[in-house]
């Protein structure tokens, strides 16, 4: 159940920007803070990896979102969790 | 609160420090103290596990393990960014199979041995042969752990058959260095990324390879500043995405670029003559090329270069002569700072070092040079490549802070630092990586003389070349004996005869140096798995294990063990019996005996304490006479760099030539060593993705990274693929004349390829690319091609259409 906090670099268009910031809002799993210009900070909490993953993906595919720079994340407690057995 | 709810308010605020201050706010709220703080996690900074760009995480644990990893803000490198490697980084540690006890192989089963047995057999196979032995290491050792294996072999056995895996990611750049200015590594720094305005990618794709210092170029242009970038590659990347000139060459042919820029610099009378004049010599190959070549004048040069017409370059590289004028042009702007970066694509080149050179030799043509955004970059792909291949030396014929055993002087002083008898140091290089692999691999009667290999912190049986030839071929050699370190089964495990369980990253102390010359030390925070040992013990426990034998190479002059570290009483402390082995910190004790051997080069580093309080720092760090020390971000460079002559403005104090001058080679442009025919009739790359790291040991464990990039496919162009047949997700057959493999296919995937080339990562060790890659090497950095060899590619008969293993194209829409 991972937390992550991101920094996204919006593009400087400014529409696509502004409909990228509302798209994101839209999401439970992601609270906003205001920009400081170009950079948006968001927290991201997901309820699991695979739905943290897929958000990721979401947010890195969004139109107005230029770049994702992660600076911040949790681990799982759950270590010896079914899905890391399975990774190895 | 919830600790989750302190988790998301850490996470936040780290986010929002990492974004900077609100319009008319002039100050970053402090995020880090408090907000972590709250979360009941302990913090302390280390270096990122993975790439040299070096970032700095904050590291949190909690019950003796690893919970959470902040960017860490107050690190120059990364400002508080990471990239989606340095962010999982914490869960390497917690894969499954992390390696727990030493095994031996008796009877062909692995079998659970101690330490103490393990420590034996290693001591047995040195005593039984010292100069059969060898060891492998890397530029993924801390430098304490590559300091105390050259010492060992060195210093101990006599024997400089000691090599590490960087010999085939940087190696190149090393002679290149060496070879242009008399001492290796950059001049500049990052720094240079942030005030250049022209940047030129050769052959490099740092969007995936150096995501955080890309990311600090992104953020410039998004700021609104003008940045002209420039890829001059052999297939689009995500790199390319953001140059506003993407320049395709034919593999092999970036001499002939750089050749066509000097000459239009000569042609045009833009390059710099002052700069010139003061500062530079010109050399050419001898007629067998050797690393310092002959002495040339400048007409001799112009003379050399004059053939690299923008239209002759055209037809050798395939980049349209006006493009070849474009960067003619900008390299004769004097008023445009230009900052050139690459890393393996111009290293991994059969023509590596000259290619190095070239690029070298543009910059202080123009004069490029030394002014911050101004600077030659090349960068490492491992965390402490630099600081401890480069610096350490722990390559065949290197001994530490820049000398070299061919030397009678450097060995002299080399045997006075470590108290040795003199003449113990040998004068010959030991072998080199392939060289090393294929004497193993070489029947012992058919002159095979290394019988053991001792592999540390790397996984050479997924990162040779011609993998069949370099390591597979032991199998069946049965008097030989590979003995590996690591933290996970590899490639290199499986056959292995010893596998020893490594600790890993914060597991242990450590001290790196990253890309830009910074030294960054961490504590180990919490307990290895098992009866997982530091590697640096494991090889001070076997030195202990045949003194205490009265192996007299593991003596110095006086007789004390080469290793002694003793209290401030004089006792001496037990730390190869590993329950005693943080009761000092070896780390500090070792690296203030290596400190000593900085100066030589001016490469000198602080005490270690000052890396401690520090976020690193860029050597040479000097001390100032209030005591303090301070680092240098700009090298010869008289604004910044002590050592630098007043009002010489900018000096190469380790002058190949010995007047201070830098020298400005002419490398002809040479035919590739297999190129493809009728037979082969397509070129094969391999490279990284951002997803893993080298070969996926680590990363393949963390299941986000591993999902998003699950295996090994063969990026084809969409012309070629429909030529042929090919649909996106077939398995389809790679072959060359070393060997074949079956690949799934991913066109128009990350990487676009063009017509004739194809593109395979090499992070799966279920799909060894090496089986198919050539080993021929640059002549002077011995450094392997993995960039460019002859491939065919077919279909199988029958062969469905199939996603195994295929990197997940459409997974775009969230869950
Ligand atoms: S860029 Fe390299 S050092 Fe930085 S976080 Fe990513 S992998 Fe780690």
């Amino acid at each position: 159940m991972p937390v992550s906090g991101l920094v996204l670099t919006l593009s400087a268009n400014g529409g696509t920007a502004a409909e990228a910031i509302s798209a994101l809002k839209a999401r439970p799993e992601i609270e906003c803070e205001a920009p400081r210009g170009n950079k948006l900070p968001v927290a991201v909490d997901t309820l699991d990896r695979t739905k943290d993953q897929a958000l990721w993906r979401w947010i890195n595919e969004l139109p107005g979102v230029d770049f994702i720079d992660v600076v911040f994340i949790s681990f799982p407690e759950d270590e010896d969790s079914p899905e890391v057995a399975e990774a190895c | 609160m919830k600790r989750r709810d302190f988790l998301k308010r850490s996470a936040m605020a780290a986010a929002v420090a990492a974004a900077g201050p609100l319009p008319g706010q002039t100050t970053v709220p402090e995020y880090t103290e408090s907000a972590e703080g709250d979360t009941g996690l302990e913090w302390e900074k280390a270096p990122c596990r993975f790439c040299g760009t070096g970032c700095h995480v904050m590291v949190g644990r909690e019950n003796g393990k690893v919970r959470a990893i902040a960017g860490d803000r107050k690190a120059d490198v990364n400002k508080g960014l990471l990239c989606v490697k340095g962010y999982h980084v914490g869960m390497i540690l917690y894969g499954q199979d992390r390696l727990r006890y030493p095994m031996l192989r008796k009877n062909g089963e692995m079998t659970r041995i101690s330490w103490d047995e393990a420590i034996d057999v290693i001591a047995d196979r040195v005593e039984a042969d010292p100069a059969a032995f060898a060891i492998y290491g890397s530029g993924q050792w801390t430098i304490p752990e590559g300091y105390v294996a050259q010492k060992f072999m060195k210093g101990g056995l006599a024997n400089n058959h000691i090599d590490p895996n960087a010999r085939l990611c940087m190696a190149s750049a090393v002679t290149g260095f060496i070879s242009t200015y008399g001492v290796d590594e950059p001049a500049g720094c990052y720094q240079d990324l942030d005030e250049c305005d022209v940047l030129i990618m050769w052959g490099n794709n740092p969007a995936e390879m150096h995501p955080v210092l890309f990311s600090r170029v992104v953020d410039r242009r998004s700021r609104g500043e003008e940045i002209l970038m420039i890829d001059i590659g052999t297939r689009r990347t995500r790199t390319t995405d953001h140059c506003q000139h993407y320049l395709e060459f034919k593999p092999h042919t970036d001499l002939a670029i750089a050749n066509g820029i000097a000459h239009l610099l000569i042609k045009n009378g833009t390059w710099d003559k002052k700069f010139v004049e003061n500062h530079c010599n010109f050399r050419a190959d001898t007629e067998k090329p050797t690393l310092l070549g002959r002495e040339i004048t400048f007409e001799e040069y112009k003379k050399l270069v004059e053939p690299y017409t923008p239209e002759y370059v055209e037809k050798i590289s395939g980049v349209p002569a006006e493009k070849i004028r474009l960067l003619g042009d900008l390299f004769g702007q004097r008023d445009i700072r230009i900052c050139s970066l690459w890393c393996m694509g111009m290293n991994q080149h059969t023509r590596g070092t000259a290619i190095n050179n070239l690029v070298h030799g543009v910059h202080l043509l123009s004069g490029h040079f030394g002014r911050p955004g101004d600077a030659p970059t090349s960068l490492t792909g491992q965390p402490s490549a630099c600081g401890t291949v480069r610096e350490v030396g722990t390559l065949a014929h290197a001994l530490p802070g820049g000398r070299v055993v061919a030397n009678a002087e450097h060995r002299a002083e080399t045997e006075k630092l470590w108290n040795l008898p003199e003449g113990r140091v040998n004068a010959k290089p030991g072998y080199h990586t392939v060289l090393m692999w294929e004497k193993f691999c070489t029947p012992t009667e058919e002159g095979g003389d290394i019988g053991t290999i001792w592999v540390q912190v790397t996984n050479p049986g997924q990162t040779l070349p011609n993998r069949h030839k370099l390591f597979e071929a032991k199998r069946d050699l049965k008097d030989k004996f590979l003995i590996v370190s690591e933290v996970y089964p590899t490639a290199s495990t499986e056959l292995a005869d010893l596998v020893l369980p490594a600790a890993l990253w914060v597991e242990k102390n450590g001290v790196y140096g990253n890309s830009e010359r910074r030294t960054q030390q961490w504590f180990k925070m919490v307990e290895p798995p098992g009866e997982a040992r530091d590697d640096c013990w494991q090889t001070l426990a076997v030195a202990r294990r045949l003194y205490e034998r009265g192996f007299e190479a593991m003596k110095g002059r006086d007789g004390r063990f080469i290793f002694d570290i003793r209290n401030e009483d004089g006792s001496e402390i037990p730390y190869w019996k590993w329950e005693h082995y943080y009761d000092t910190n070896v780390d500090k004790a070792l690296f203030e005996e290596y400190r000593q051997f900085t100066r030589l080069k001016h490469k000198d580093l602080a005490p270690y304490d000052e890396y401690v309080r520090a976020h690193g720092l860029r050597w040479p760090v000097v001390q100032q006479q209030d005591g303090t020390w301070r680092e240098t971000k700009f090298r010869f460079s008289e604004f910044d760099d002590p050592y630098v002559t007043k009002g010489a403005e900018f000096e190469f104090y380790h002058s190949v030539t010995k007047d201070g001058r830098a020298l400005i080679w002419f490398r002809p442009y040479e035919e590739p060593p297999e190129s493809p025919d009728d037979e082969f009739p397509m070129w094969l790359s391999t490279g990284r993705v951002l997803e893993h790291w080298h070969t996926g040991t680590m990363t393949m464990r963390v299941p986000q990274l591993r999902r998003a990039m699950p295996g090994a496919y063969v990026e084809m162009n969409p012309k070629d693929a429909a030529r042929q047949g090919i649909v996106n997700g077939e398995r389809i057959l790679v072959e060359t004349r070393r060997g074949s493999m079956e690949l799934p296919v991913w066109v128009e995937g990350r990487g676009h390829p063009p017509e004739g080339t194809v593109f395979i990562p090499f992070f799966d060790e279920t799909l060894l690319v090496n089986d198919l890659t050539l080993e021929a090497y640059d002549p002077f950095s011995k450094q392997p091609d993995f960039k460019k060899c002859a491939v065919r590619v077919r279909r199988i008969p029958n062969e469905p259409y199939q996603e195994k293993g295929l990197a997940p194209v459409n997974a775009n829409a969230p869950g």
